[in-house]
């Protein structure tokens, strides 16, 4: 079986490339290279609009500041649950759902135009539900897997059996 | 024992849901917030499997959410694509420009709250138009698809994890389980 601690260099490794492409798409912009099908890819999870998001001289990196902000406290985090012991499940979860509520109150002050969110207020928000998400997605995520393997393992030994017993 | 329940309707249940957020104009601005649309179908998909479970059956385990949430996305993907073409085809222009309207009027009121700084909403206009019109060719329905694939399962996949942990009580680990760990 795979260890826990290989899935989440895996996790970590994705999160890694998912970040670097956002962050790279302005400068491949900058360095002349077509970076159009980047910023479209995206597009799909974020809206992109350029005054809402942080730039490399004028170029946009390919999230705006909220989404940057989540995806890069998550790597932060994934680096930082690579070093330490995971804290209790149950204070993961309620930290995750603070913070969740924290975005959705800046979201929708600002949706109802009852108080503007500012790229601080986005940042703060996006960077705290970032950070909170993997501590308590991850150890799912890792059960999950493990699930999955013993279950194909399982699986497999029960063909071997199966054919053994045939023949 | 009982065997767990298909993880086939809560997926196509849940899948469709995504795809009806996620294609139609307007509604679809929900996946602007990092996906909430496909993360919350994923959640769906859980809720839905979860309700099948009876009591005889061996309980819900995150691995199950995991895959549940993975179909929800791959079928979430397709019929998203299926949706917007289809709005394309019956609505057309009228369903564009109503939309095109509304954003407009939208992020004006941003733009005068100072939500947003001065002349950005032409210019996101512009992309929006950018956007239908790419939408409308087949290589951009294509390229819809070929994107979709890959982020919804991934999206849905996460909401389905997050589902299980917000919504599913775990029951204690049993004799046989704690020996396996």
């Amino acid at each position: 079986m795979i260890p826990h601690r290989t899935i989440l260099v895996v996790f970590f490794l994705a999160v890694l490339f998912w970040c670097a492409g956002f962050l790279l798409l302005p400068f491949i912009t900058i360095a002349g290279f077509v970076s159009s099908e980047g910023y479209a890819f995206y597009g799909r999870v974020c809206h992109q609009i350029d005054a809402r998001s942080w730039h490399v001289g004028t170029e946009p990196f390919g999230v705006c500041i909220r989404c940057s902000a989540i995806y890069l406290g998550a790597l932060v985090s994934l680096f930082v649950m690579l070093l330490v012991r995971e804290p209790d499940p149950r204070v993961a979860r309620w930290a995750f759902l603070v913070t969740i509520a924290a975005v959705a109150v800046d979201v929708g002050l600002d949706l109802l135009g009852v108080a503007s969110n500012t790229e601080l207020s986005r940042s703060i928000t996006g960077g705290l539900a970032g950070v909170a998400a993997p501590w308590f997605v991850m150890p799912l995520f890792v059960d999950a897997v493990q699930q999955l393997l013993r279950k194909r393992v399982q699986s497999q030994q029960g063909d071997v059996i199966h054919v053994r017993e045939t023949e | 024992m009982f065997e767990k329940p298909s993880k086939l309707n809560p997926a196509l249940i849940a899948g469709l849901a995504i795809g009806v957020v996620s294609g139609l104009p307007g509604l679809n601005l929900i996946n602007c917030c990092c996906c909430a649309g496909i993360i919350l179908g994923g959640m769906l998909a859980v809720h839905l499997h979860k309700q099948e479970f009876t009591g005889e059956m061996p309980p819900m385990e995150s691995s199950d959410a995991l895959v549940l949430g993975i179909m929800a996305g791959i079928v979430g993907a397709v019929s998203s694509v299926v949706v917007g073409g289809l709005v394309t085809v019956l609505f057309g222009g009228v369903e564009e420009r109503f939309i095109m309207k509304f954003l407009e009027e939208f992020f004006s009121r941003m733009e005068e709250s100072g939500g947003m700084p001065p002349g950005s909403v032409d210019e996101l206009m512009e992309q929006m138009e950018r956007s239908f019109e790419e939408s409308r060719t087949f290589g951009g329905i294509l390229r819809n698809l070929f994107f979709s694939l890959i982020i919804y399962p991934i999206f849905a996949m996460l909401g389905g994890l997050i589902g299980y942990g917000l919504l599913v009580k775990k029951k204690p680990a049993g004799p046989s389980q704690q020996a396996q760990a």
